[in-house]
């Protein structure tokens, strides 16, 4: 998902229709972003609207080619201003659960709790190492992609991609 | 977005599941997973459009391109009288005794103003040279870009985008680096601490001491103060500042505290403080508080 260059976005400064193509390329996995912090629809959607709004603030001097990872910054440091760390829970919609129906109701009772477990083993991981892992995971974006837009290294969210692993398989084999 | 997100119906036989490996079983449940909405992109972004609405109706126009496409005299008067007014100004953020603030500056980074705190800056320009004054504590969270920098009356802080705390009061002027690097200078001496450092100007001598545990950094953004071998009087400071009272303290002189008080309740953070200290506290009209040595 690239931002078209426009004749006038080679310079610093954004438009309104240039603000708004951010919007629509970006908003999406912002609410996701800060959704993996917080478990909670309601803040990340307030944090998404917030961080756009300080970005019309600061329009004048913001560069398209950045702006991503600019994004990423305001509304990871609104967010951890603003929310003191909560023990989440994690309610994420599985539409394996939902579109399906199964052979047996024990079957079906078998996988609510696997699908259970897993967000509880989510919901407990560290909350750096659980955001690379589903903006990877759910997002699709690359190691690359995600080292770019929150100021890391690769070798930063390789290791945090492991260290979700990791907990994740050793939590899951434990009753499974 | 959707690449390989559909998973295949026939896979979710019983059979088959329990032939899937953790990691296949762990893949086939991540890839079903969608973050929940309360309202669409399309709603949030009608959201946005009228708070930006609003903004434009009860503030003054600020950007600068209007005015020079206006390209007339008054405009030009109008742009002079802006430019003249904002740096005759400077913006200053005060947080009182007993108030802490959160306030984010033009840049996007962010200042948490620790109570009886107060900073200065010039906010025509601020992204370009981004400089401010401190008087008291503050934490900063930085954004990357331009060199970033504090100014105290001891001596100058620099970065680039880091998180970062400063304590400037007295003769006191204490640096700690969260993540990152930053620069500290005091004259003509310069220290460069990173993540997990301190430079504390001792006597007049910056030094760097290390290993600071990461929730012991600027813990009294949560309300969370803690201090290893700190002067006595210095926690009763703070304790005024964090509560808006009055103390006045006989026979502390020479002593020094190591703990942790919150800023949550005032007698308990006075009865921490006082009986490991050995000391006697009197509270009057509700501001004024005596302290004093125990009697034997």
């Amino acid at each position: 998902m690239r931002i078209g260059s426009d004749k006038n976005q080679a310079e610093t400064g954004l438009d309104q229709v240039g603000f708004e193509q951010l919007f629509d390329a970006y908003y999406d996995e912002l609410q996701h972003f800060i959704f993996y912090k917080s478990g909670d629809t309601e803040v990340a959607e307030d944090i998404v609207q917030d961080a756009f709004l300080k970005l019309w603030e600061i329009r004048s001097t913001v560069r398209v080619e950045t702006s991503r990872a600019l994004l990423y910054t305001i509304a990871a440091n609104l967010f951890s201003n603003r929310y003191k760390r909560l023990k989440l829970k994690l309610r994420l919609q599985s539409i394996l659960m939902e579109d399906r129906t199964f052979e047996t109701p024990e079957f079906e009772m078998e996988m609510k709790e696997f699908d259970q477990k897993l967000q509880r083993v989510l919901s407990g991981l560290n909350e750096n190492n659980r955001t690379v892992f589903l903006m990877n995971r759910m997002d699709q974006m690359t190691y690359n992609e995600i080292a770019a837009n929150l100021n890391l290294s690769v070798k930063a969210v390789e290791k945090r991609m492991k260290k979700a692993l990791d907990h994740i398989r050793k939590e899951i084999d434990q009753k499974f | 977005m959707e690449k390989n997100r559909h998973t295949n119906s026939q896979i979710l036989s019983k059979t088959h599941f329990d032939h899937l490996s953790t990691d296949e079983k762990i893949e086939t449940f991540v890839q079903s997973y969608r973050v929940p909405q309360n309202r669409s992109k399309a709603e949030a972004l009608q959201m946005l459009q009228s708070k930006l609405e609003n903004q434009r109706v009860a503030k003054p126009i600020r950007n600068l391109r209007i005015y020079w496409s206006a390209a007339a005299s008054i405009a030009l008067v109008a742009l002079l009288t802006t430019i003249y007014f904002y740096q005759s100004k400077p913006s200053q953020i005060v947080a009182d005794k007993g108030k802490h603030i959160d306030y984010t500056l033009p840049d996007g980074s962010i200042v948490n103003i620790n109570a009886d705190s107060k900073i200065t800056f010039s906010e025509s320009g601020f992204t370009k040279k981004r400089i401010l004054k401190l008087e008291g504590e503050a934490f900063f969270s930085v954004q990357k870009g331009n060199p970033f920098e504090v100014e105290t009356t001891l001596g100058k802080i620099g970065v680039l985008g880091t998180t970062f705390n400063v304590y400037s009061r007295n003769q006191d002027l204490i640096v700690t680096c969260l993540t990152g690097k930053v620069q500290v200078s005091v004259k003509d001496q310069n220290v460069l601490i990173e993540a997990g450092e301190k430079a504390e100007l001792i006597s007049g001598l910056l030094q760097k001491t290390s290993n600071l545990a990461d929730e012991k950094v600027a813990g009294w953004r949560s309300g969370e103060f803690h201090f290893e071998s700190a002067p006595l009087i210095s926690i009763f400071e703070e304790i005024e500042r964090q509560f808006n009272v009055t103390i006045t303290t006989t026979g502390l002189e020479n002593r020094f505290f190591t703990g942790d008080f919150t800023n949550k309740n005032l007698t308990e953070t006075l009865e921490t403080v006082c009986l490991t200290m050995q000391l006697d506290y009197e509270i009057t009209n509700g501001t004024q508080i005596r302290i004093n040595p125990k009697k034997e």
